[in-house]
């Protein structure tokens, strides 16, 4: 038991900090942390997608760029859209985006699902980039509205850090919950013994597409916030760069780590805070750190202390 | 009419390209059952190498020969000090790992040659012109097509014939089967490692000239390399050829009809194939 | 042989089944009728093909030529989660168990899916009372309540081959089908492994393959033998134990 409570100090903890956080820190740091949190809910859905339904996506900027994409064309183009109601269409359209091309990816396996979503991120994020009338091409998108939500202003960062905060602690939870439901039994018991499933009645590939779709969504409320928070959306957010990054983010978190996209995303932002001030390459340190890390280190920083084995 | 000719010589020198690389990338999948990201790399390293190399020696008929064994060379060290000891850690390692290098690689060559974009003249011996059909075909398009050909035959001819060639491909077929035969795994693997990216290599040299060199150019490749190999089917030669072939005449074609969107095309038919034969066109298990 | 008023329906038929695998021919015109509540025992020799069957009739395979038909209903080709669906399991020679999730969560899975909870993501698993009194009765089955909450990659092979068994009849299937169910036991298991099978498909059908031939005439209503891929004979296990072909070719090599 005491291993729970543990857990439940850290959680506490961190919870507390991150509500005090604002008023204990310069501005600057907040903005890197509010960033870090919005980051983290994407790279959970990369890291669900990889434990729980055992699929390894090469193309995860897909969903966060189409759903920041929506979101800010249509906060563009609806007049009197609120904040949530362009968060939840951001949502809505990864999800969409996500379902018409998993319908084609879950019968695949492993290594050609990667592959596949490494080609199809390539082709949107080409039709992205050449589509300028619609999305802006290399020059993508900004001066969008910022609206306020209940009257409260969202321009005022700790504002927004407490509503991403809100945004993403409520996604999380309810992933995390997902996985108590019978759908996220039947995905577990998909990876456990996939044959077997289908052999009691499960119509596997199904199963798969509502969960892959479910990430979906989570990952484009990820990107919608994100471009809520750069108050400008360019290709750069989907291009193989991003989904590059987001690996890179999950693998050096852990995992196998509930906190483990969070550690992954903090120490991502920090250190390309950090070196870009140093050197131009670091996105090469970034690379070579990963190739390290994978040797020495293979379950990632979280995997280290991870005493259980 | 012409211009379906020469289309379609187009068409075949880019597949041609495509193949070269794309085979490399089967190869070291159907043997060590490794999906080397990092693959393309080696053509932009070549293409890159090539460039530098011109100019200490001015002589693109050296750079030919040399450029691409210093990318094998590049491609055996990588698998010796850093594939060998993730392939046991398991294929989510291997594929991060990869990637990393995909991206490392990809900086360094940013780092030592800029980001601009480099171009690399056609070597005077092809840089004249033929007539087809009443049409100006750039001699050095036939040269990629026509090289890239005796490559193939003689890939063939080692994969059919010699004794190498039957090994590696026992071992693609059944590695552990081949393993108990008492070869010496290790040392093939170092091979087709070398092989592979002694193509991909040799690939950017020749494409330097004709589709020029920038920072992208891996990306751009990357992506139509991978259409070919899972089109194709993973591990399967055949498959690549076919695979590369038929990408190379979308490709060409398709900038034809929908310069902006030509390379939906390709994605089309490697959909259609999955659709039908979810391991590819020759792939075995999936 | 006594006419009866009703002849039995056959809740299983195969018609002219054929297959081959890239050129090699493993099963010949096979026809075979399975009768409602019947238990039928299919046996022969290593290789002949049995395996094969069953993987045919549960869906796993396709027949290169031929019917299969279920309670009637054409069923050939059909994806095994939709012959689940339409009231047959299955267990597996090789042990085929979820083997990192607990012995409750084996059958949980199939007892949720028998209840067609399947694309549920609002509901409380821990909380879904029903469900859990369902599976915890097919625990007490099976025997292994006790060690529901243990990993089933952790329980001993006599154990991981109840739960084998516990996972086919979870679901309710009116056609249960055993593939080697004792395959690998102890005379003790396998005794014990006879009383689970009899007990779980009272009432209900029950093909069985098998190599275990004291196992096979104390179960099985009916008799088929699979020798190289054909139906060598089929019926009541006196006329297939007296059988002079069936001898020849095969009681007479295996002396189990």
């Amino acid at each position: 038991m005491t291993n729970r409570n543990l857990y439940l100090l850290a959680g506490i903890t961190v919870g507390v900090l991150a509500v005090l956080f604002p008023h204990i820190s310069p501005r600057f740091q907040l903005r890197m942390v509010t960033e870090i949190v919005i980051l983290s809910l994407l790279v959970m859905t990369w890291k669900m997608m990889l434990n729980e339904g055992g699929l390894f996506s090469f193309g995860h900027a897909v969903y966060f760029g189409l759903g920041a994409y929506a979101s800010v064309i249509a906060w563009l183009n609806i007049k009197g859209l609120s904040f949530i109601g362009g968060i939840l269409l951001g949502g809505i359209v990864a999800g969409f985006i996500s379902f018409f091309l998993g319908a084609f990816l879950v019968r695949m396996s492993g290594t050609y699902y990667a592959l596949l979503t490494l080609a199809f991120n390539q082709l949107i994020w080409a039709i992205v980039w050449k589509w300028r009338s619609v999305t802006g091409g290399d020059d993508g998108l900004g001066r969008f509205p910022k609206p306020d939500l209940l009257g409260i202003s969202m321009r005022d960062p700790v504002n927004f850090y407490y509503l991403s905060l809100v945004i993403v602690a409520l996604c999380m939870s309810l992933c995390h919950y997902f996985s108590k439901t019978p759908l996220g039994n039947v995905v577990k018991g998909i990876k456990s013994n996939e044959e077997r499933s289908k052999f009691i009645g499960f119509n596997v590939n199904a199963s798969k597409l509502i969960f892959l779709t479910l990430l979906g969504f989570f990952a484009g409320v990820s990107g919608a916030l994100y471009a809520q928070f750069q108050e400008f959306i360019s290709a750069s957010s989907i291009d193989l760069v991003m989904s590059t990054h987001v690996i890179f983010m999950a693998f050096i978190g852990g995992v196998g780590h509930f906190w483990g996209p969070l550690l992954g995303s903090g120490i991502y932002v920090y250190l390309s805070e950090y070196l870009s001030h140093y050197t131009d390459r670091w996105e090469l340190i970034f690379g070579i750190v990963v190739v390290i890390l994978v040797l020495l280190a293979p379950q990632g920083i979280l995997g280290i202390t991870k005493k259980r084995k | 009419m012409e211009t379906i000719v020469i289309q379609f010589l187009h068409g075949l020198a880019y597949g041609m390209l495509l193949f070269l690389v794309a085979s490399g990338l089967t190869l070291v999948f159907g043997m060590m059952s490794v999906l080397n990201i990092a693959h393309v790399s080696f053509y932009m390293l070549g293409a890159y190498l090539s460039y530098t190399m011109l100019k200490v020696v001015d002589n693109f008929w050296i750079g030919l020969i040399i450029c691409p064994v210093l990318v094998a060379i590049t491609g055996i060290a990588m698998e010796r000090f850093i594939l060998r000891r993730v392939h046991t850690a398991g294929h989510v390692q291997e594929f991060v790992i990869t990637f990393g290098i995909l991206f490392a690689l990809n900086e360094v060559i940013k780092w030592v040659w800029g980001s601009e974009n480099l171009s690399v003249p056609i070597p005077s011996a092809l840089s004249g012109s033929l007539l087809i059909m009443g049409h100006i075909y750039p001699a050095y398009r036939l040269f990629i097509l026509f090289f890239s050909l005796f490559i193939l035959a003689l890939l063939a001819f080692i994969l059919m014939k010699t004794r190498l060639g039957i090994t590696v491909r026992a071992m693609v077929s059944d590695r552990d089967m081949a393993s108990a035969l008492g070869t010496n795994t290790p040392f093939v693997f170092m091979l087709v490692m070398g092989i592979g990216s002694w193509l991909a290599g040799l690939a950017g040299v020749i494409a330097a000239p004709f589709l020029g060199i920038s920072s992208g150019m891996g990306l751009d490749f990357l992506t139509d390399c991978f259409i070919v190999t899972v089109t194709g089917g993973l591990g399967s030669l055949w498959g690549a050829v076919v695979a590369s072939f038929l990408i190379g005449q979308l490709s060409s074609f398709g900038i034809l009809f929908m310069p902006r969107f030509a390379i939906v095309f390709g994605f089309l038919l490697m959909a259609v194939v999955l659709v039908i034969k979810p391991s590819g066109l020759f792939g075995e298990k999936a | 042989m006594a006419e009866l008023v009703e002849k039995p329906r056959n809740i299983l038929e195969l018609k002219g089944i054929y297959k081959d695998f890239e050129g090699l021919q493993v099963l010949f015109d096979i026809d075979l009728g399975v009768q409602e509540s019947e238990r039928h025992a299919i046996i022969g020799p290593n290789g002949a093909g049995k395996s094969t069957l069953f993987n045919l009739i549960t869906g796993k395979y396709h027949p290169s030529r031929g019917k299969i038909f279920l309670k009637g209903e054409d069923i050939t080709g059909a994806n095994p989660f939709k012959l689940n669906r339409l009231g047959m399991a299955r267990s597996f020679q090789i042990t085929n168990i979820f083997q990192t999730m607990t012995v409750f969560e084996n059958v949980r899975n199939a007892i949720l899916s028998k209840n067609k909870i399947r694309y549920n993501i609002f509901s409380r698993l821990s909380k879904m009372d029903g469900i859990n009194r369902q599976t915890e009765k097919v625990l007490h089955e099976i025997g292994l309540l006790e060690r529901k909450d243990d990993i089933a990659g952790e329980l001993s092979y006599g154990q991981q081959r109840a739960l084998e068994i516990g996972l086919a009849i979870a679901t309710n299937p009116e056609l249960i089908l055993l593939d080697e169910p004792t395959a690998g036991m102890s005379s003790e298991e396998t005794r014990e492994a006879v009383k689970l099978i009899q007990r779980v498909t009272e009432g209900k059908t029950l093909i069985i393959v098998e190599h275990d031939m004291e196992v096979v005439f104390s179960i099985a209503d009916r008799i088929s033998v699979i020798y190289y891929g054909k139906v060598l004979a089929s019926g009541l296990p006196d006329e297939i134990r007296n059988d002079q072909k069936v001898k020849d070719a095969y009681l007479g090599e295996e002396r189990e």
